[in-house]
């Protein structure tokens, strides 16, 4: 597989999609990521991230039942896959090396 | 209260541009975040958010797909030459197609660039803020219109009026008499003009600073056209001209206007103008007669409209006398309504009406609409043929959108053709519309909106024509396809050609029932009675209004015997040469007040023209040579308007005439004759003996050696008036003049609606070739069971007659409807008699059965052996 890089607000979504579980879908990953970060962003930010994941296949989803407060449209729910894990402590691994080298004195 | 929703156009708008795949997630989330902030904040705001948000989603990546756009280039070639090849096989009929849509486009083309020319007038810096002063007199029969207002106008304006801007006051006059360097030339168009003129209009000026020269008194702006006339090359600053008796120094150069209402070639400061330029008349400094002053302003701000015409109402208050203070008010015309309102505007200047060119707009769109009818007409009948190849496409794997895209395509490879095609035509007869109109409209292919037009246009009527026989076409089904089943007969469409056909027939029909009409107004015009001779007529200017010479004049002219009679008067009864003043009379004892037209005439006035004589006699030698005294002779309107019914009653009544304060008795009365064009009705006219106003002399001739009798006119007028140059004019061509709109009118109407019924005829004949041949199997049985030719062409063409009839519940009260309302300009006018529309309803149907008959008749006589044999 070819090696995918990681941006650093993909990085950021991922992280979400992991943290929220069961319950990640469009909206709650906004206003998640709105109330850690408290960057002024809009929803169709978050939409291109999670579907450019989707593609990537770092993240996969699916669809869940119906509800009246959406008008009648069912949310897309966003799970980790394997790579997507992967990448993730990847990525971690590498930060946690090279902080540790850092002496913040 | 109910649930807010968010707003369904913007949910269809996301659900236009967006992926299918995404649209689910994207819609939900939004309508999510709708609903909350809908409870948390206010609605309003959660709809602003929603909007937003749709706009926001409008991301590269969450675009639908084109996936129809991504046509291979192999297969965009293909497209192409299976396009090529079949319009190659099917050559009759792509070339009708290339017909109607050349002729259609071409018209379209016209008529846009027409429209843009009209559009582009009087365009100066800030324009939307200048105004003229226009004048509007009530009498008792009607409002008259006039934009000639008092010379003292503008400087009234100036002073009292406040949040005017700036205000110009200037006269104009057509021509003026130009002595330089020992030769005279007449120059038309010489404005006298204050000093703001330019701050006003800002018509570019070349050299000198115009503000200087428009305050000292001798010295003129030249436009660089005159001074090439006058001057030649050379450097016009500083030479001195002879303009009437005033030396003149020209001392700046304008460039020459170019589509303007006020056109002219001399501006010469205000303070210049004398009474001598103004017939004599002390008009200058008076607010009672109405010459020839023009007065305009640049307001600062449009708010200030109303303000200004309510202060111009004071003005009215302070400076008029008399009746006039009731009857007279002034209002603010804004220069961009110049070019188009006939209503204030002078004979001279040329208007165009927003009817004429609504009348343009409509019919070139109209031939574009038959040529594209005829463009779906035939492809949908013909799509039979191209059954098999939709369906192999189809078959190998093509969606109904490749196959839109196909067929668009073809008809886009069409409008291309006939696009470039009917820019060329355009670009040829531009000249002759210009030659003939008296305008300069150009084709210009770097002009924006030409460009964007011309885009547009092959968009719209590629998509227009190409997209139903398209559609249609993608929607075959693969297997029905391939098995032939489906054959002209079989399609569905043949409700809609019908409805096609007949909707031409509408368009058709009105057109020529505008044009009938119109013919027979104008021939209605030209014959009718006028009221006095117009035949073997010439009209001359005078040059002087000295009794020696004009006696002189006369008595040289009348030696010749094919003149029979001369005489000498402000104009020809049928002219723009009149006065208006007033005229107070006595009814029942009543002193009444009433407009009148004044025209000055002497006493061989009425047999020169052959004015016919009700009551009472025409001035005599006695009255005119001699007398100081005042005598009248009135027209039947003039009657009429005193409340009169026998002509003799008036006899010996006194009247005065505002003009002057003239009064005297009427001595006669003739006959009513036009003294406008019959656009006007005739007004109550006064014809009295007044040498002062003398400019014209009519001179009847036997009409016999034509050529020598000018002559001797020449030499004449050459002994009286050795500086002068003589401009003698034909009556009847004098007249022709009134008309000549109307004339050119209805010649680009007939070259319109002739186009139009060519092109639907194009179709016709394109359609029921194509039936015939569907119908070829019928027809041949028919035969053979001995059906009649004549039988057989009743069957081919009934339906389209049936059709013709039809289109005539549509077609007749439409154009019942319009000609009425262009008949409604002209005080005398035909009736509109159910004749023109029978005879259009004949036309119609003689046209379809001309272009139905040729091949229904073929089709009839042939011998059923040779269609029935491969059976």
């Amino acid at each position: 597989m070819k090696r995918t890089t990681l941006g650093e607000f993909e990085e950021l979504m991922l992280l979400l999609v992991a943290y929220l579980g069961d319950e990640a879908y469009g909206v709650s990953v906004y206003k998640e990521l709105v109330k850690e970060t408290g960057r002024a962003l809009n929803i169709s930010a978050v939409h291109v991230a999670l579907n450019r994941l989707d593609e990537k296949g770092l993240v996969s989803s699916k669809y869940g039942g119906i509800s009246a407060e959406r008008g009648g449209r069912r949310k897309k729910y966003y799970s980790l896959t394997t790579a997507g894990k992967t990448i993730l402590s990847e990525t971690f691994e590498l930060r946690k090396r090279l902080y540790q080298r850092i002496s913040f004195s | 209260m109910d649930t807010p929703t968010p707003s369904r156009i913007l949910t269809r708008i996301l659900s236009w541009f967006c992926r299918e795949d995404r649209i689910e997630e994207i819609e939900g989330d939004l309508a999510e975040l709708f609903f909350e902030r809908a409870t948390t904040s206010n609605i309003k705001k959660a709809h602003m958010f929603y909007a937003w948000n749709i706009l926001k989603a409008f991301q590269w990546s969450n675009l639908k797909k084109f996936t129809q756009m991504k046509t291979s280039k192999g297969l965009l070639i293909n497209y192409i030459i299976t396009s090529v090849r079949s319009l190659r096989r099917n050559r009759v009929y792509a070339l009708i197609n290339y017909f109607g849509l050349t002729l259609g486009l071409s018209s379209v083309l016209f008529a846009f660039i027409a429209i843009q020319y009209e559009y582009s007038f009087d365009r100066f810096a800030e324009s939307d803020n200048i105004y003229r002063v226009v004048l509007h007199k009530q009498d008792q029969a009607k409002m008259n219109y006039s934009s000639n207002v008092p010379y003292p106008m503008a400087t009234a304006i100036r002073n009292e009026i406040q949040g005017a801007g700036k205000v110009t006051g200037f006269h104009y006059s057509e021509m003026e008499k130009v002595k330089y360097d020992n030769e005279l030339r007449y120059v038309n168009n010489v404005v006298f003009a204050d000093s703001e003129f330019f701050e006003v209009l800002n018509f570019e000026v070349l050299s000198g600073n115009p503000k200087r020269i428009l305050n000292s008194p001798g010295q003129a702006l030249i436009t660089d056209e005159m001074s090439m006339v006058l001057f030649g090359e050379a450097d016009p600053i500083g030479r001195i001209i002879k303009l009437a008796d005033e030396n003149i120094e020209i001392a700046g150069v304008v460039s020459s206007p170019t589509q303007t209402h006020l056109d002219f070639n001399l501006i010469v400061s205000y303070p210049t103008l004398s009474s001598q330029f103004t017939a004599d008349f002390d008009a200058i400094n008076s607010w009672s007669m109405v010459l020839s002053g023009y007065c305009y302003l640049k307001l600062p701000s449009n708010d200030n409209l109303q303000s200004v015409e309510k202060r111009l109402y004071q003005l009215v208050q302070k400076y008029h006398e008399g009746t006039e203070k009731e009857n007279n008010n002034y209002y603010l015309q804004a220069l961009n309504d110049i070019h188009f309102n006939k209503r204030y505007a002078d004979p001279r200047i040329s208007t165009v009406s927003k009817d004429y060119l609504l009348i343009l707009s409509s019919v070139s769109l109209f031939i574009m609409i038959i040529a594209c009818i005829n463009f779906i007409n035939l492809n949908t009948a013909m799509a039979s043929r191209r059954a098999r190849e939709a369906g192999v496409r189809k078959v190998l794997g093509a969606r109904p959108g490749q196959l839109i895209n196909q067929f668009v395509l073809e008809s886009m490879i069409l409008t291309l053709v006939s696009l470039l095609s009917a820019m060329f035509v355009t670009w040829l007869i531009l000249p002759f519309y210009n030659t003939f109109m008296n305008k300069e409209l150009v084709i210009s292919f770097s002009d924006h909106t030409f460009l964007i037009g011309s885009t547009a246009l092959f968009v719209i009527v590629s998509l227009l024509a190409g997209w139903y026989p398209a559609f249609m076409i993608s929607q075959f089904k693969a297997i029905r396809a391939l098995k032939s089943e489906y054959s002209s007969v079989t399609l569905k469409g043949a409700g809609l050609r019908k409805f096609l056909v007949s909707f031409q027939f509408v368009i058709s029909q009105i057109m020529i029932i505008g044009t009938l009409i119109v013919f027979s107004q104008i021939e209605f015009i030209r014959n009718k009675d006028l009221g006095f001779d117009q035949d073997a007529i010439i009209t001359a200017p005078l040059f002087s209004r000295d009794s020696t010479e004009l006696r002189k004049l006369k008595s040289i002219l009348l030696q010749h015997k094919d003149i029979k009679h001369v005489s000498f008067g402000l104009g020809a009864p049928t002219s723009n040469n009149d006065l208006g003043t007033s005229f107070t009379f006595t009814n029942k004892e009543n002193l009444e007040e009433a407009n009148i037209r004044l025209k000055t005439v002497d006493n061989d006035y009425m047999e020169t023209y052959g004015l016919r004589l009700l009551a009472g006699q025409w001035l005599t030698s006695s009255t005119t040579w001699q007398s100081k005294k005042n005598e009248f002779v009135i027209n039947e309107s003039a009657l009429n308007a005193m409340g009169i019914e026998n002509p003799i009653d008036v006899i010996g009544q006194n009247i005065e005439l505002g003009i002057n304060h003239m009064s005297g008795p009427i001595i006669g009365v003739v006959q009513n004759f036009h003294v406008r064009s019959l656009h006007e009705e005739i007004p109550p006219t006064v014809m009295l003996y007044f040498p002062r106003l003398h400019y014209e002399a009519g001179l009847k001739i036997s009409g016999l050696n034509v050529p020598e009798t000018l002559e001797t006119i020449e030499s004449a007028w050459q002994s009286v008036y050795p500086d002068e140059i003589l401009q003698y004019t034909f009556m009847d061509d004098l007249l022709d003049q009134f008309y000549i709109q109307d004339k050119k009118i209805l010649l680009l109407f007939n070259i319109f609606s002739w186009t139009s019924i060519f092109i639907a005829c194009l179709g016709l004949f394109g359609l029921i070739a194509f039936t015939i041949h569907q119908k070829m199997l019928e027809i041949g049985i028919r035969k053979v069971f001995g059906a009649k030719s004549l039988h057989i062409i009743w069957i081919l063409s009934t339906r389209l007659l049936l059709l013709v009839c039809a289109a005539t519940i549509i077609s007749f009260p439409l154009a019942f409807v319009a000609m009425n309302r262009w008949l409604e300009g002209f005080a005398y006018r035909v009736d509109i008699s159910p004749f023109y529309f029978i005879l259009a309803l004949l036309i119609t149907l003689l046209i379809t059965v001309g272009s139905v008959g040729y091949r229904a008749f073929k089709a009839s006589i042939i011998n059923p052996i040779r269609i029935l044999r491969n059976e």
